[in-house]
């Protein structure tokens, strides 16, 4: 009888499914390196939620760059998202630095038109049909081609991704102008 | 107003899938007409706020994922401690029922599978070595006795050590040795001395964390058990069983099972045990 070593995912296997924007592998990467992301934070001056808040960002930032094929691994997956993390938490500890110096000077410029935007943005992407957010979300986040959203949502060829691309795009750029000129009437 | 055709190249133009002379005059086009640049600014809010909705969707599925069962980067060492004392208990309790009840069922199996396991454990083990960039670490641990009784396994505990960590810089650490069980990148070497309390030890074990070579492997010589590899930060157990005279020894780390062989005084690797039988009397011996 043969038995097989085998308790873990393989680690190409993972990278695979994660571009191929398999959500359950990121999950599986999620739960796997938990412990050790968040004690890179945890054990530098930083909270549990704050150290959560990191690994959380930094796995995003693998996920975005692996499903966008923009990402050629070179090392081990944990090594890499480990010095996403790094990174991550030297800027945040940058900031907190930079924030509590500016509170000594007391002069905080403040953008109150660009997150109003954003909210306005925000809001009308919420009005938007699940398939329509997910085509959105697939082209510009996951950056994924026509024919891999066509095979993520069930579309019968790339052609059909496109068009649904086109028109759900269309219909936020309404919904945003819409809003925008609504905001401007008010301002 | 920006035609559909301007909506487009815009798009392009943002995504980056504008190259050379296209892109060029684009830019031209775009310098030059107001309007489009404010088409353009539109644009990028809607995509970057796209961008954005999706990152907060993914954030908000890894917040649902459960954790039960992963234990915190914050644990104690109390609390470690505390845990290690609890599964002794269970650990020994296991045994004195399975070696009343059923010793001659434990150890053939054994005898069966070992042979059959792959080298994982060791090619992960070399690699990892490899790959991983690591910058000096200032962990410093301290080494403790660790016995295996005999008729009965011993649940070991590694003391889980004093940590003294630098600040304020980002304390550097290898990633991947506390995921895989490998790696060893800590120059210091735990021998202990063999015996605690009263209990006549049958195994000795030393853990050697500083041999490059041997990542994650084990060598009995002169009675003694020696395991290769970061052993330091977890707990570990030596489960002995004895059946018609033979003992049968099994290391569980890390959720898994190995079997050690005392045949030979040769540096062997630990190769994890997949035989869901045996598996599943191994847990019910440490009481899970």
């Amino acid at each position: 009888m043969v038995y097989k070593v085998k308790s873990d995912m393989d680690e190409k296997d993972v990278f695979e499914r994660i571009c191929k924007g398999d959500e359950k592998a990121l999950e599986y990467l999620y739960k796997k390196y938990y412990r050790m992301m968040t004690k890179l934070v945890i054990t530098n001056s930083g909270t549990e939620e704050e150290a959560r808040d990191v690994y959380q960002d930094a796995l995003i930032v693998f996920w975005q760059k692996a499903t966008s094929g923009n990402l050629i691994l070179t090392s081990k997956i944990s090594t890499y998202i480990y010095s996403i993390c790094q990174n991550l938490w030297r800027k945040e500890l940058d900031r907190k630095k930079r924030l509590s110096n500016e509170e000594k000077d007391s002069a905080v410029v403040i953008d109150v038109d660009t997150p109003e935007k954003e909210k306005i943005v925000a809001k009308c992407i919420e009005q938007l049909g699940d398939t329509c957010k997910k085509v959105l979300m697939y082209y510009y986040f996951e950056e994924m081609s026509m024919q891999d959203i066509a095979e993520k949502l069930g579309f019968a060829n790339t052609d059909t991704a496109k068009t649904k691309k086109y028109k759900c795009k269309k219909k936020l750029d309404e919904l945003v102008k819409a809003q925008y000129s609504e905001q401007d009437f008010l301002d | 107003m920006a035609t559909e055709r301007d909506l487009e190249l815009l798009d392009d133009y943002l995504g980056n899938r504008l190259k050379g002379e296209e892109k060029t005059s684009f830019e031209q086009r775009l310098q030059a007409d107001p309007e489009l640049q404010g088409e353009m600014q539109l644009q990028q809010h809607m995509i970057s706020g796209i961008r954005n909705a999706r990152a907060a969707e993914l954030k908000a599925m890894l917040n649902n994922i459960p954790l039960s069962g992963i234990s915190q980067g914050g644990a104690s060492v109390a609390a470690k401690f505390a845990m290690g004392g609890l599964i002794a208990g269970a650990v020994i309790t296991g045994v004195y029922f399975l070696s009343k009840e059923e010793p001659k069922e434990v150890a053939p199996a054994t005898e069966k599978q070992i042979p059959a396991t792959s080298d994982s454990n060791q090619d992960a083990t070399s690699s990892i070595e490899e790959e991983t960039k690591k910058e000096p670490e200032t962990i410093a641990t301290e080494s403790k006795p660790i016995v295996a009784r005999p008729k009965a396994k011993q649940p070991v505990k590694d003391s889980q050590a004093t940590t003294e960590v630098t600040q304020p810089q980002i304390e550097v650490f290898d990633p991947t040795e506390e995921a895989e069980g490998t790696g060893s990148h800590v120059n210091q070497t735990e021998s202990k001395p063999a015996t605690t309390g009263k209990a006549e030890p049958s195994v000795t074990v030393s853990v050697d964390k500083s041999h490059r070579d041997f990542g994650f492997h084990y060598q009995f010589k002169d009675e003694k058990l020696f395991l290769y590899g970061p052993f330091e930060r977890n707990l570990y157990e030596i489960m002995e069983f004895f059946s018609d005279e033979k003992r049968t020894i099994f290391l569980y780390y890390k959720d898994s099972y190995y079997l050690l062989k005392e045949d030979g005084s040769e540096i062997k690797p630990l190769k994890e045990i997949a035989d869901p039988i045996l598996l599943r009397k191994l847990n019910e011996s440490r009481g899970k």
